[in-house]
């Protein structure tokens, strides 16, 4: 009996555990896509950041110096 | 200069975000290298292991590994007979026939006094249910159970992309605390009817929908490499799309009204919804059980408490999210003084 219930426990987890990626490794793969290689995706995220930013800033600059040329056009 | 001496601070945090989310390393942790099915214990086996920033060969004099087995809730070390270590982040572990224990699982430890304990758990299991063999018992002292220098964790799936909660996680805290600001000044003009609660709840979001944007494109970026997906069906996700939409609404709905106070009266009643509907979206709903979520603290996962234990991104995380909310107000800031100086031209 216990042996009947422990095959089926294996059988359970078995299927279950096979689908889990981080049981066995290919090594090439971790190399290019996780372990240190993830780091390319903070450096893409602080790019889009930086951008992002910097559109801000663009959108602002071009306020300001429409509101600089109404200014001017007013006083002249 | 006295009254902008937060941007200084804001400056200061962003630049000890940068450079301590960037410098320091992630913790040293292992993988395994080989198949995790052990299929029967009548012969040696032998287990292949992947380190990740360890010193395996420059502390080979201290390096030790063994399983462990929950055998009735109490740890059984089964030490490994032989090893041989590669290099710094490649060993192979020999094993002897065990006898099979309580539980078929076997979690796996390796230590050196560098990176200190390194833990896998459920590492490999077993098919073999037959009892016997030798006895496995080993004792194990250690020195040091963590590395010998300051790290962030090592978590498998995300590996180094856990910086990204420096950079990724602020965003939505910007716009959280912007929006927060603009329904004050909601509540405020509803009581007052000053139009210069208007124009600050209004630019205030606008600020906050780029936060927000921003939040969402990167979220995707770190979302492709760890659940490999651009998009996750998570409902986290999908309350910020709809948030998103919301406040998007509300930049249209401000754009349709062209008087000035009945816009304003509307759009304000309108963003006090919105802002209780993202509350409730990504506050609250995504941690109810039951829900699929991946993020920390949602739907069953782990909270953030849980997370890290060990309390080394906390002082970065809090110092980062402080100042991006700095930044947040201080493009807030700019694009108001720019509002009003046009409505003064304007009225003059």
């Amino acid at each position: 009996m216990k042996k009947f219930l422990s095959l089926l426990l294996i059988i359970v987890f078995a299927s279950s555990l096979n689908a889990q990626p981080a049981q066995t490794l290919d090594e090439k793969l971790f190399q290019s896509l996780h372990g240190h290689a993830s780091l390319n995706a903070v450096i893409v995220v602080m790019s889009i950041i930086l951008a992002g930013i910097f559109i801000t800033l663009w959108r602002i600059e071009r306020k300001v110096s429409r509101l600089e040329k109404d200014i001017q056009k007013d006083n002249k | 200069m006295k009254r902008n001496w937060w941007k200084f601070l804001c400056a200061a945090f962003l630049f000890f975000t940068l450079i301590f989310g960037l410098k320091t390393p992630v913790a040293p942790g292992i993988l395994l290298n080989c198949n995790s099915i052990i299929p029967a214990y009548s012969a040696p086996f032998k287990l292949e292991i992947l380190g990740y920033n360890t010193r395996f060969l420059q502390q080979k004099n201290s390096f030790r590994a063994w399983l462990i087995n929950w055998d009735k809730n109490k740890p059984v070390h089964i030490c490994a007979n032989s090893f041989s270590v590669k290099d710094d982040t490649h060993a192979e572990l020999s094993f002897q026939p065990v006898s099979v224990l309580d539980s078929m699982f076997f979690d796996l430890a390796v230590y050196n006094d560098a990176d200190g304990k390194l833990y896998m758990d459920h590492a490999i299991y077993s098919t073999d249910t037959i009892r016997g063999g030798m006895d496995p018992m080993c004792n194990v002292t250690i020195k040091n159970e963590k590395q010998d220098h300051f790290a962030f964790p090592f978590r498998t799936v995300l590996y180094e992309s856990i910086r990204n909660l420096f950079f990724h996680v602020p965003m939505w805290f910007s716009m959280i605390a912007l929006l927060s600001w603009a329904l004050w000044n909601n509540l405020v003009f509803l009581r007052k009817f000053d139009m210069k609660n208007d124009q600050r709840a209004n630019t205030a979001i606008t600020t906050a929908v780029t936060f927000g944007v921003l939040g969402l494109i990167t979220g995707s970026i770190w979302a492709r490499i760890t659940w490999l997906e651009w998009w996750g069906d998570d409902v986290k996700l999908n309350g910020t799309a709809i948030t998103m939409l919301a406040y998007l609404a509300y930049l249209v709905l401000r754009n349709a009204i062209d008087d000035e106070q009945k816009r304003a009266r509307v759009t304000a009643i309108y963003s006090i919804f919105a802002y209780v509907m993202m509350i409730v979206l990504i506050g609250v709903l995504p941690r109810l059980q039951g829900t699929d979520s991946l993020h920390p603290g949602n739907g069953g996962n782990p909270g953030f408490n849980q997370y890290d234990l060990d309390n080394t991104l906390r002082p970065v995380f809090y110092i980062a999210v402080a100042g991006w909310i700095m930044l947040g107000f201080w493009i807030y800031s700019l694009k108001l003084r720019i509002q009003n100086i046009k409505l003064h031209h304007n009225s003059q």
